[in-house]
């Protein structure tokens, strides 16, 4: 990728609070391609909160987030294209077949359906693929949502807690994912309490939103 | 376009697969119909007076009574979330959304209409005028509906808020339609109503898709 295809995202001075109370105040950073954003803190500390900043579902009380130098909330539809969210709650439709939901996506970001069954392996779900979601696990459940990372072109994934209700195996492809992207000069913002291996030299920030540990170390 | 259609054809499949959601509203209309020919002693000419008030109210009801379905389970499952980040455009998405409701919970109750129309002892002159104000108010209905649903979506208890809220907006609907479906059945010519009507669907189509869209962004937020 050329020098001018990279992907920045810059946030200054971002501020929000939550029922009268602060969340963050004055945060500032940027991220580029190939690079990993970590969201630390305790719960309720504001990491949802701040994912959803980030992908323009919220807006902020104070402070600009802008992607390419652009503000977000200019870009709009042009952002969206770009961004992949992964949110606690897994966006699969209960009555539909593991399968179906992976069709649906598909349909959703504008991509061919050829891939579906290539994804349901790697994704683990092969045996699963014509059961209603309804009657999958809850680890299940979350490896469909996941498989949205294989099927979305977006270059930016924001994934808020996405190791939650995994298997070992589950977490390891996840990790394999994330270290993937970021060579494929991807750019992934992620809330986790699970450590994730990611190599210090690798572009690799963390924040943590804990009140008296607000910190960015870049 | 391919998106919007793959909305409305899921959004069909799963209406299938949950048949409540679509016999719910009109079982509620067919009894509430039935029931007033038992209660208002069976007198043909009073029932045929107030025949078309009831089958609009009748609609309207059961409008309100299905309109959580249409983006509370999405709500609930992160579905709409999804959707409203995706390279589509949010407003078309919300009119799919509402068209495939309204093909589910308001298209059956019209399609019954005629035969309560003989149940209730409606004056056959202005059935035309009646399903035809059925059919361009209806949609009217599941659009102002939306905008209510969406603004309280993220609230907890919100059981009576959505009625109070959008009840005051169906008000103009039910009035301009049942004044023409009053003035064919007395042979008069309802164009005007009806002209008044269609200017409220062209309105309702093409405002409340953004602020739908609005609404959801602060319930999700």
């Amino acid at each position: 990728m050329t020098n001018d295809q990279r992907l920045c995202l810059e946030v200054e001075q971002l501020s929000c609070a939550r029922n009268n109370k602060t969340l963050f105040e004055d945060l500032n950073f940027s991220l580029h391609s190939g690079e990993i954003m970590i969201v630390e803190g305790n719960n309720g500390s504001g990491k949802t909160t701040l994912l959803k900043l980030l992908c323009g579902l919220r807006s902020p009380d104070q402070g600009t987030i802008k992607f390419n130098h652009q503000e977000i909330d200019d870009l709009a539809r042009e952002y969206n294209d770009q961004l992949l969210y992964l949110s606690h709650k897994n966006g699969v439709k209960a009555d539909l077949t593991a399968r179906e939901n992976l069709n649906s996506f598909c349909q959703l970001y504008g991509q061919p359906a050829e891939f579906v069954d290539e994804v349901l392996v790697k994704m683990e779900l092969v045996n699963e693929a014509d059961i209603s979601c309804r009657f999958l696990s809850e680890g299940q459940n979350r490896r469909v949502a996941l498989a949205r990372l294989l099927l979305s072109p977006a270059p930016i994934w924001i994934l808020d807690e996405p190791l939650t209700a995994l298997d070992e195996a589950g977490v390891e492809l996840v990790k394999k994912l994330l270290h993937l992207k970021l060579q494929r000069e991807g750019m992934i913002i992620i809330s986790s309490h699970h450590d994730l291996n990611i190599d210090e030299g690798i572009g690799m920030q963390r924040i943590n939103l804990t009140p008296s540990l607000l910190t960015s170390v870049a | 376009m391919n998106a919007y259609l793959a909305i409305l054809k899921r959004d069909l499949i799963l209406a299938n697969r949950n048949r409540s959601a679509l016999f719910n509203p009109l079982l509620f209309f067919a009894l509430l119909a039935t029931l007033f020919t038992v209660a208002t002693s069976a007198s043909t000419e009073m029932l045929s007076e107030i025949s078309s008030g009831i089958i609009w109210v009748g609609a309207l009801l059961a409008s309100l009574l299905s309109i959580d379905n249409l983006f509370r389970s999405d709500y609930e499952d992160g579905s709409l979330e999804q959707w409203l980040l995706s390279p589509n455009k949010p407003t078309f998405m919300v009119l799919m959304k509402v068209l495939s409701h309204w093909l589910v919970s308001g298209l059956p109750i019209i399609l019954i209409t005629p035969l309560l129309a003989v149940i209730l002892h409606f004056p056959m002159t202005g059935l035309n005028v009646l399903v035809l104000s059925l059919l361009i108010g209806t949609p009217v209905l599941s659009l102002v509906g939306a905008i209510g649903l969406a603004l309280t979506l993220g609230l907890r208890k919100s059981g009576m808020l959505l009625p109070l809220l959008v009840l005051p907006f169906y008000i103009p609907v039910l009035i301009f339609a049942n004044n023409a479906v009053l003035i064919s059945a007395s042979g008069g010519d309802a164009s005007a109503q009806l002209t008044m009507l269609l200017a409220m669907l062209v309105l309702a189509l093409t405002l409340t898709p953004i602020t739908v869209v609005y609404c959801l962004k602060l319930s999700l937020g």
